[in-house]
Order: C-alpha cells, then sequence, then structure tokens
C-alpha cells in the first residue's frame, strides 16, 4: 500500500499530485540544445565541476528516486556504478548518491531489470509518474536522455528545471521542448552565476 | 572603435520568435528594474540598425505610440518616452531593394554587410550601435562576426519551435559571459562577448 499524500485540483480540472517533485536537471547551450546528437560526448560542456559541485550534489540531495529513459540507462546506470568503485574519483560524490537512490528505468522492451536497486517501469508514462509522486518520500530526479525528457515535457510531468546554461553556440543539436504544440510559461526561481560562464537557471512548473 | 550590441528576447529554448515571427510569448509585464535596465542600455547607444524586414513594423510601431501620445498613466508616460527614444535615434536600415528611406531619421546601407557595419563602427562617435532584430537580420551578423555584445533577454518560457539567430553558424561559438541579472518579471539578462 503507498502512502498517499493530499491532491490538489488545478485549472485544467485533473487532480495533479501535492506530493513528490520531479526534477530535471540538464546542460544547455546558448541556443537551446541539451546534446549534439546521439553521440554526443558533451564536449561543448564547460567543465567546472569544483564550481558547481555544491548545487548538483544540494539538488541531488534533494531526491531519493531517479527516473531514466531505457536508451540512457545501459550506459548511465554502469558508469556510475563504476565510479562508485573507484573513492578518489573526482566525480564520487555524485556516484555515491546516484547509486544509493532507488531508480526506474521505463522501457517497453526489456524484460527484467539487470541492475541493483532498480525497477523496471512498463505502464503508462502520466500514471507511472504520479504514482511515484503520490509516494512519499524525498522528490523525484531525471536528467535524460533527450527524448525520454521531452514525453516528460509534452505530458507536463516536470515539476522543476535545473538548466545549467554553458556560455556557448552550438548551432544544432536535440531540443527537450520541440514536442510543444503552444508555448509554456515556467516561473523563474533562482538564478546561480559561476566564474566559468555557466548560469543556472532554476524554473518551477507552475501547471 | 564603437560596438555593435544585439538586444534580443529569447526563449529558454533559444527561439526569438514563433514559426511565423509570434512574439505572444514573450514576457511584457516588465517591472521597475528590467525598465530602467533597457533604458540605461540605450543610454549608451545612438544608432539603431534594422534589417529591412522588420523596419517597417519597428518604425511604424513607435510612430504610432507618439501620434496617440497617451501619457495617461505611469506605464504609457514611460512607452511614449521610449517611443520618442526610438524614433529620434538615427536608425540605418539595411537594404538591396529599396531606392530611398521613407522613414524619419533613417538612412538606407545598401553595400556588403560586413563592410557597412565596419564603416559604421569606425565613424567618430561617443555612443554605441544596437539591433534588436528581426531573425534573419541578426543571424547574419552573427554569421559574419560582427556582433561585440550580446545582451539575450532570456524569457521564462518554452516556446518548442521557432526563429532562431544561431542556426546559420558553421562551428561552435563560445561566449563570454560578463553579466547574469535577474528581473521582476522572470526576465533573465545574460550579457555576453565573444571570445
Amino acid at each position: 500500500m503507498l502512502n498517499e499524500v493530499p491532491k490538489i485540483p488545478t485549472q485544467s480540472g485533473k487532480s495533479r499530485p501535492r506530493g513528490r517533485k520531479l526534477k530535471l536537471q540538464m546542460q544547455m547551450s546558448l541556443d537551446g540544445f541539451v546534446s549534439t546528437g546521439s553521440n554526443d560526448e558533451q564536449k561543448w560542456v564547460t567543465w567546472a565541476w569544483e564550481e558547481i559541485k555544491d548545487d548538483v550534489l544540494d539538488l541531488l540531495d534533494s531526491c531519493d528516486t531517479h527516473v531514466i529513459g531505457r536508451k540512457l540507462a545501459v550506459d548511465y546506470i554502469p558508469h556510475w556504478q563504476n565510479t562508485f568503485a573507484k573513492s578518489d574519483d573526482p566525480m564520487y560524490e555524485v556516484a555515491k548518491r546516484i547509486v544509493a537512490m532507488k531508480k526506474y528505468v521505463f522501457t517497453k522492451t526489456l524484460k527484467t531489470s539487470e541492475w541493483n536497486n532498480t525497477d523496471l517501469l512498463k505502464g503508462d508514462l502520466t500514471e507511472e509518474i504520479n504514482n511515484l509522486k503520490n509516494q512519499s518520500g524525498k522528490d523525484i530526479l531525471v536528467v535524460g536522455g533527450s527524448s525520454f525528457v521531452s514525453e516528460l515535457i509534452e505530458k507536463d510531468l516536470i515539476d522543476e528545471l535545473h538548466f545549467y546554461l554553458n556560455p556557448v553556440v552550438i548551432g544544432k543539436g536535440e531540443s527537450i521542448f520541440s514536442s510543444l504544440n503552444k508555448f509554456k510559461k515556467i516561473n523563474l526561481k533562482k538564478v546561480t552565476k559561476y566564474d566559468c560562464g555557466i548560469v543556472l537557471l532554476v524554473y518551477e512548473n507552475n501547471f | 572603435m564603437r560596438k555593435l550590441k544585439l538586444q534580443v528576447q529569447i526563449s529558454v529554448d533559444g527561439f526569438v520568435g514563433g514559426p511565423n515571427g509570434e512574439l505572444d510569448w514573450m514576457t511584457w509585464d516588465w517591472g521597475d528594474d528590467i525598465k530602467k535596465y533597457v533604458n540605461d542600455l540605450h543610454d549608451k547607444i545612438d544608432t539603431i540598425l534594422l534589417g529591412r524586414k522588420m523596419t517597417d513594423g519597428f518604425v511604424g510601431h513607435w510612430t504610432s505610440v507618439i501620434e496617440k501620445r497617451d501619457e495617461s498613466t505611469k506605464e504609457l508616460r514611460e512607452n511614449y518616452e521610449f517611443a520618442k527614444k526610438m524614433i529620434d535615434t538615427p536608425k540605418v536600415v539595411f537594404t538591396r531593394t529599396l531606392e530611398k528611406s521613407e522613414w524619419k531619421n533613417t538612412t538606407l546601407a545598401k553595400g556588403d554587410l560586413t563592410e557597412e557595419v565596419n564603416k559604421l563602427k569606425n565613424q567618430n562617435s561617443k555612443g554605441d550601435i544596437i539591433v534588436y532584430g528581426g531573425a534573419g537580420f541578426v543571424s547574419s551578423l552573427i554569421k559574419n562576426n560582427l556582433i561585440d555584445e550580446y545582451y539575450l533577454f532570456i524569457n521564462p518560457t518554452a516556446i518548442g519551435k521557432g526563429l532562431e539567430i544561431f542556426g546559420s553558424l558553421e562551428d561552435k561559438m563560445k561566449l563570454k559571459l560578463i553579466k547574469s541579472q535577474s528581473f521582476e518579471c522572470g526576465i533573465v539578462v545574460n550579457h555576453y562577448k565573444p571570445e
């Protein structure tokens, strides 16, 4: 039996869970792309881990659940598992938190989960996410990939957006908003500027 | 040398207009903080560059504000004052088709874009040069590396698809962040220079 939290009616009349928030974190270029394409190694991202570390870890600490698209999961989960095995790795603190989080991989094709602390979710995206939001606990994290995030945005499931806006234009690439049919207003919550030129923009989705 | 500054409203996902140039997504409930920022920015310039396509709309809009001269509220008075600035500031319109200018305080530039812009930058004047749009004209300025300062007004809106200003770049372009400032209405202005 899941712990239920109160639901509030929204303008559209649908009830939306007041419970846990789904929080997105992504690196973004000035021209609004999150990736140069399927083989993106994120070489366009400004590398300034020491500067942004505290904010990234704060976000991770606010979450105990991690939802991941299947395409990203196959590399992402083993990557952090391996990093977790190296306590002197600069990203160890991230690895520790990601390994500890309860992970849910959204898939229509996989039959069983081959990863630790990870379950598969195969149902309707909106229902599954709202189920998770209605459970008690800390917030829920999503970091990609871009097609999975696009679907979450299209279905208006993301509550908070954390964009690390890099001081670079990449010209073409993948967007997470291209599924929108009309413009979507969001609320600016916080801006943080780093010496490396990255600006962290935090927005809330006001539905 | 005078600088060419770009001031442009841009969505979180990097568009400067809807697919047909729509501007309905933009945040318009500006507080005093951002109005002051824009006025300060404008006080340092004395020339406005315009692409031919947006000139009619731009000049027409501000002319109509002046002709109506409605100063009954603080908002309208500020708008009227700003309209006067827009119309009184000398403008240069880039065109290959027009023969002569039909707008007040406006001259035409018909030569090569880079040469014409560099000629303006080399003119002896205290004030800098500003460009507000449109998307196609700004794209050409960016592609030809003519913008010296970028003032990106990042609106708290995602629009999904629309007009871009960086799409014509062949390579990645790094910029140097000078300042980032947020305003009551939710707009964040990021000020960059080319690296």
